[in-house]
């Protein structure tokens, strides 16, 4: 029931902000080389064909997985963005694991062991803006978008470098049989939510989150123990994003390519998160409209427009909302 | 042959910071404030595109540093009425602020074959760049320093 309710109370924001980013959306592609016809053809595209369909659940797989665990660690006040570092590393430990060591597993066995190594790196890479955070005092926001900057160019010197096949710099593939289609993501993303949405509502640490959100100084009075708290939504959130790079490398990407810039799985997850007022069931219809968005950057980008367009829009859609779930007072207040 | 000695590396350095020395004197002024905002990558992607369109439609230098500054104030705005009006958090408004300025400029530079041949080529641009980086600190330091605003 807390679900409807919370989309009842922002739901007036949410509508306003929609129609605002649609729009907005809408004008920007008009304005690029496709033209104004060629955008809503495009969008009209989007939504009616099969083919899009698939691809944005695909896509939908990294995007859904980063934003379900930044959903808890936002609950709890810690305002991350190394998804997206996260992310990259689980894609690039993922690849390692299935493509360049190849050991010749089951493809059930591949999938749960790149999925661990790939969420514990990930959460390694969490909780480094966490101890920062409590030792040093310093800002998650900050170290995590460093870091993110750093993971990237260790992995395009990995893929550049030693992992490199042929002339080219691109790595091996992911050998067919370890492929994921679009319902194992399906049924991926659905597990992660509705176990995060289960820690949240039912256990001890979603109330020390709740708690923790809310007035950081009455957990302390009460003896919650904030710290270990940010420890366990920094390497959960860490985790559910390195999962999503593995998810993404078995099911779309399928082999790296040295990246000149992020992109950008995980600061859609971000974006999404916000987006769906740090709710992990709601994430997942979330991250699928903001996937249809990026298959349709992606149609346009056929005119010559750069993928980077895509996450304009997401941010003006989100803007527009968190400011009139603001205005209109709705909505909890996270953001 | 002659090898670069330190100099040279010092002035090419210098060549790469005009552009973060710029940003970095605005955003002095907003982290003295007390706020930071994170949203200076995008405004810079975003004048730099509008700038050079601009420049370039219309041959004038000047103009295409004006349409820069004006893109960097309207993002500023936006940053204005979510931080310090609607009370939201500076940093996640700060982000959304860099990639939506990340992305228009990418839009603004598809729209290339629209715009023309590029920005007027001419020694008068470096000039005028180094005037600004040097023109620009000491009136802010005193504004800074013997101002209400400061």
């Amino acid at each position: 029931m807390r679900v409807y309710s919370e989309i009842l109370r922002s739901y007036r924001g949410v509508l306003l902000g929609l129609i605002v980013g649609f729009a907005s959306s809408i004008t920007l592609g008009s304005l690029s080389p496709a033209g104004l016809s060629g955008s809503l053809s495009s969008l009209l595209w989007v939504y009616t064909s099969p083919l899009p369909l698939i691809a944005s659940i695909l896509f939908m797989g990294p995007i859904a997985l980063s934003a379900a665990g930044l959903s808890i660690a936002y609950r709890s006040g810690f305002i991350t963005v190394g998804s997206e570092g996260q992310v990259i590393a689980g894609s690039a430990a993922a690849l390692w694991l299935t493509a360049i060591m190849d050991l010749g597993l089951h493809p059930l066995q591949a999938f749960v062991l790149a999925s661990v190594f790939s969420g514990s790196i990930g959460s390694l890479l969490g909780l480094l803006p966490a101890i920062m955070r409590i030792y040093l005092g310093a800002s998650e926001i900050l170290s995590s978008l460093m870091l993110n900057y750093v993971v990237l160019y260790i992995v395009n010197h990995l893929v550049s470098g030693p992992w490199r096949s042929g002339a080219f710099p691109v790595t091996k593939s992911v050998p067919e049989q370890y492929r994921l289609g679009y319902v194992d993501i399906i049924l991926i993303s659905l597990a992660t939510s509705i176990s995060l949405y289960i820690i949240l509502s039912r256990s001890r640490l979603g109330l020390i989150v709740e708690v923790l959100g809310r007035s950081p100084r009455a957990a302390e009075t009460y003896g919650l123990r904030p710290r270990l708290a940010i420890y366990y939504v920094s390497s959960i959130s860490g985790f559910t994003a390195g999962v999503g790079g593995a998810v993404a490398v078995l099911g779309f990407q399928n082999s790296l390519t040295p990246m000149s810039i992020f992109p950008g799985y995980g600061y859609m997850g971000a974006l999404v998160a916000w987006l769906s007022s740090n709710n992990p069931i709601l994430t997942l219809p979330t991250s699928w409209f903001f996937s249809t968005l990026l298959v349709y950057g992606g149609a346009l980008q056929a005119s010559g427009l750069s993928i980077g367009y895509v996450l304009a829009i997401q941010s003006i859609i989100v803007l527009s909302v968190i400011l009139f779930r603001r205005i209109t007072g709705g909505g909890a207040g996270y953001s | 042959m002659v090898g670069l000695g330190i100099a040279d590396y010092m002035l090419a350095a210098l060549f790469y910071s005009d552009p973060i020395i710029i940003a970095a004197l605005g955003e002095s002024f907003v982290e003295r404030a007390g706020r930071v905002n994170l949203g200076v990558e995008g405004m810079m992607a975003l004048g730099a595109s509008i700038s050079v369109a601009l420049s370039s439609l219309t041959g004038s230098i000047v103009l295409g540093i004006l349409g820069r500054a004006v893109a960097g104030v309207a993002l500023s705005l936006v940053y204005i009425a979510a931080v310090i009006m609607a009370r939201l958090n500076q940093f996640v408004v700060g982000l959304l602020i860099s990639f939506t300025g990340l992305g228009l400029a990418d839009l603004v530079a598809s729209m290339g074959h629209k715009i023309g041949p590029g920005i007027p080529q001419g020694s008068e641009i470096r000039i005028m760049l180094v005037s600004i980086y040097i023109v620009t600190p000491p009136p802010l330091y005193i504004m800074l320093s013997e101002h209400p605003p400061g």
